[in-house]
């Protein structure tokens, strides 16, 4: 509770440093004056009696520092005294200040477009449901290079009990434009899934 | 005795100063450090200006409240009071001082 009200107050004070600052100067002044009258009471003369004043109150830009740093929260301070003198230097020498912003801001965009194609292509899951559980299902033949399944096999395999169902799908690549076109999309034919839980 | 120019025992006036507002009532800076001064008879000389950071410190934990008035000589400065919470916190921190100077005081005559 305590932490938290310091913490407020010295937040609060971010705001009202041009006043706070005049109002210590008030206080500090008064203060000299009550102790400079003080001590012609004493029978100084005033001259000695504002100096008097002054070495009992010890430095006076001291107790301002102090006061300040306890009024404010000084990372903000600091944080905010940065990036002020980050500006200036910046303005003041142009041509690097656009060096580094074209720099950096070619470093972000390609490594943001690497990270989208890693994204897409190798880290993003599929879109269903607990994917380890998805198997694929191949066959092999020494006798030939490629064995596909056929329509009978997916029939016998919709038998089986260990599988709550089934897709098949075949390559279908489709030419795109007219006839000389180069450009093929590699896309695939589904079947309806079967049998699902 | 501490010769004149002594220090002011480190972290002793934060607690100086609640005394002296709950004894005194309403004062201001100069006030406070008047009798704070008067109390010491010299045994440690007092940065009057050190008040100040103290003063703002009591403030921020609300043991103190202060408002601004007219001083002796027609000028404006801040007075200040202490709260109930100041109370309670002078009253706490009295009573752990207290113990501390009765242990200091038997371990250096235990050992002499």
């Amino acid at each position: 509770m305590r932490p938290l009200r310091v913490l407020l107050s010295r937040a609060a004070g971010i705001f009202r440093r041009g006043r706070r600052d005049d109002a210590l100067r008030q206080e500090i002044d008064a203060h000299l004056d009550l102790l400079t009258e003080q001590y012609v009471r004493h029978g100084m003369s005033a001259d000695d009696a504002r100096l008097a004043a002054r070495r009992a109150f010890g430095g006076v830009e001291q107790v301002k520092a102090a006061y300040r740093d306890q009024c404010g929260l000084p990372l903000f301070d600091a944080i905010a005294q940065d990036l002020r003198f980050a500006l200036r230097v910046l303005t003041r020498d142009r041509g690097f200040a656009l060096t580094a912003i074209l720099v950096l801001g070619l470093g972000v965009g390609v490594n943001n477009m690497m990270f989208t194609i890693i994204y897409g292509h190798t880290l993003r899951q599929l879109p269903i449901d607990r994917p380890e559980r998805v198997l694929f299902i191949s066959a092999s033949d020494p006798r030939v290079p490629e064995r596909f399944l056929s329509y009978p096999d997916l029939l016998d395999l919709r038998g089986a009990q260990s599988f709550a169902g089934f897709v098949a799908f075949v390559d279908a690549p489709v030419p795109i434009g007219d006839e000389d076109a180069r450009l093929i999309a590699s896309m695939a034919r589904m079947s309806p899934r079967t049998r699902s839980t | 005795m501490s010769p004149p120019d002594a220090e002011v025992p480190y972290g002793t006036l934060d607690l100086m100063v609640l005394k002296t507002l709950a004894a005194m009532g309403t004062l201001h800076g100069f006030g406070i450090a008047r009798r704070i001064e008067q109390i010491a008879d010299d045994a440690f000389a007092l940065n009057q200006g050190t008040i100040y950071p103290a003063l703002l410190r009591l403030e921020q934990k609300g043991w103190i409240a202060s408002e601004w008035g007219t001083s002796e000589n027609n000028r404006r400065a801040r007075f200040y009071t202490i709260t109930r919470a100041g109370r309670k916190q002078l009253a706490a921190e009295a009573e752990s001082w207290a113990r501390t100077v009765a242990m200091m005081n038997r371990m250096l005559e235990g050992e002499s």
